[in-house]
């Protein structure tokens, strides 16, 4: 008998929307505003250009991220990876390694991203920096993994403030990511 | 949050009422938010981690209080009733009141369901700007996992997680440490 777990996936590759998975449950996505996707290609192509001349790469939206000891199937709406690519086994859809992970709020999704998301991000052994972005107010938070395990919190907000990467060496303007969106 | 129009009510308004009325409510720009109760779980963790703090701190200058003391948060005009505090020192009062207070060093909430993203979101942007605020901690329910925000003298925060039998939750600010087993024992 297929697990649920491959009855997830086996499902969520043929379905015309995207599912989460976490701990034993499905979760369908919810459709999301148009700031929302406005801003998670804003930031995508931010971060993207940022990075260009160096080794990573930047992934949107539709890419299932595979969390670490616990039993999560999750789509981060933006990932970095410095990296190969490292695929769950068998899988070519499936990765395990991004360095970073960001996520736009929605009054739908807040908590989720916040708490449980974040916590299964925590167990994923190359993430370094967990980003969430407002989309109602000029305000980006932001984790930092430190050496010993915990994290650095950080909050850039309003005209003329930047979110400074430090894993990454790159500085995001949130002039330039809420541009003709707020 | 309602997303319909709602009359705005003043500060003095807000607490001419909360002071009579027989159930608690938070305010925020304008906005009164009646609070919801607790469930039994809830209710037991707030007692316990503040019964903890409580004795942990009893040799000090802090004293701990639970759920029922007001706190003004200036820069954003609020006032809300964080499940747990402690105030090391004076307690400083909002302007000529003795039942809402402006310094806690450490603002603790017990996670539900019904008021987690308010708790992790827009409620601790709101403590952020509590200048005195030292630890910022966030209590599961539903495992035993405590998450805590401690100020960094730079202005950001250092955030860590204690999870699971034997792990403990070491504020650094206050100088004491909270084991989980002891926090959670009968609870969970």
């Amino acid at each position: 008998m297929a697990s649920a777990r491959e009855a997830y996936l086996e499902a969520d590759r043929k379905a015309e929307f995207r599912s989460e998975y976490i701990d034993g449950v499905v979760y369908p996505m919810p459709g999301s505003s148009p700031a929302h996707a406005t801003l998670t290609v804003r930031l995508g192509s931010l971060i993207d250009r940022a990075l260009e001349s160096g080794p990573c790469r930047t992934s949107a939206s539709d890419l299932r991220l595979r969390t670490g000891n616990r039993d999560s199937y999750v789509y981060p709406d933006i990932m970095v990876f410095c990296d190969e690519y490292e695929f769950e086994e068998g899988a070519t859809d499936i990765v395990k390694n991004p360095v970073l992970v960001a996520e736009v709020l929605s009054p739908s999704t807040e908590s989720w991203d916040r708490g449980a998301k974040f916590a299964r991000c925590q167990t994923v052994e190359s993430l370094r920096e967990y980003l969430l972005i407002s989309q109602d107010e000029m305000r980006v938070e932001w984790f930092t993994k430190l050496p010993d395990g915990d994290w650095c919190y950080a909050v850039a907000e309003g005209p003329g403030a930047q979110c400074r990467l430090t894993a990454l060496g790159i500085t995001l303007s949130l002039d330039d990511l809420y541009r003709k969106i707020l | 949050m309602a997303s319909a129009a709602v009359p705005f009510v003043s500060r003095e308004a807000y607490l001419e009422a909360d002071r009579k009325a027989e159930f608690r409510s938070e305010y925020l720009d304008g906005v009164v938010y009646a609070m919801s109760g607790g469930s039994h779980g809830h209710a037991r963790l707030i007692a316990r981690a503040g019964g903890l703090l409580e004795s942990l701190l009893e040799n000090g200058p802090c004293s701990t209080t639970v759920s029922d003391l007001r706190l003004r948060i200036g820069k954003r005009n609020a006032y809300v009733y964080p499940d747990v505090m402690v105030i090391c020192g004076a307690a400083e009062y909002d302007e000529g009141a003795t039942d809402i207070v402006k310094n806690p060093v450490l603002v603790a909430e017990v996670l539900s369901p019904s008021t987690e993203s308010w708790d992790r979101g827009g409620k601790f942007a709101r403590y952020q700007t509590v200048e005195s605020l030292r630890e910022y901690v966030l209590i599961s329910q539903d495992e035993m996992r405590v998450e805590w925000f401690t100020k960094l003298p730079g202005g950001d925060w250092r955030y860590a997680v204690a999870e699971g039998p034997g792990a403990d939750c070491k504020l650094a600010e206050l100088g004491v440490t909270i084991s989980l087993d002891e926090l959670y024992r009968k609870i969970l």
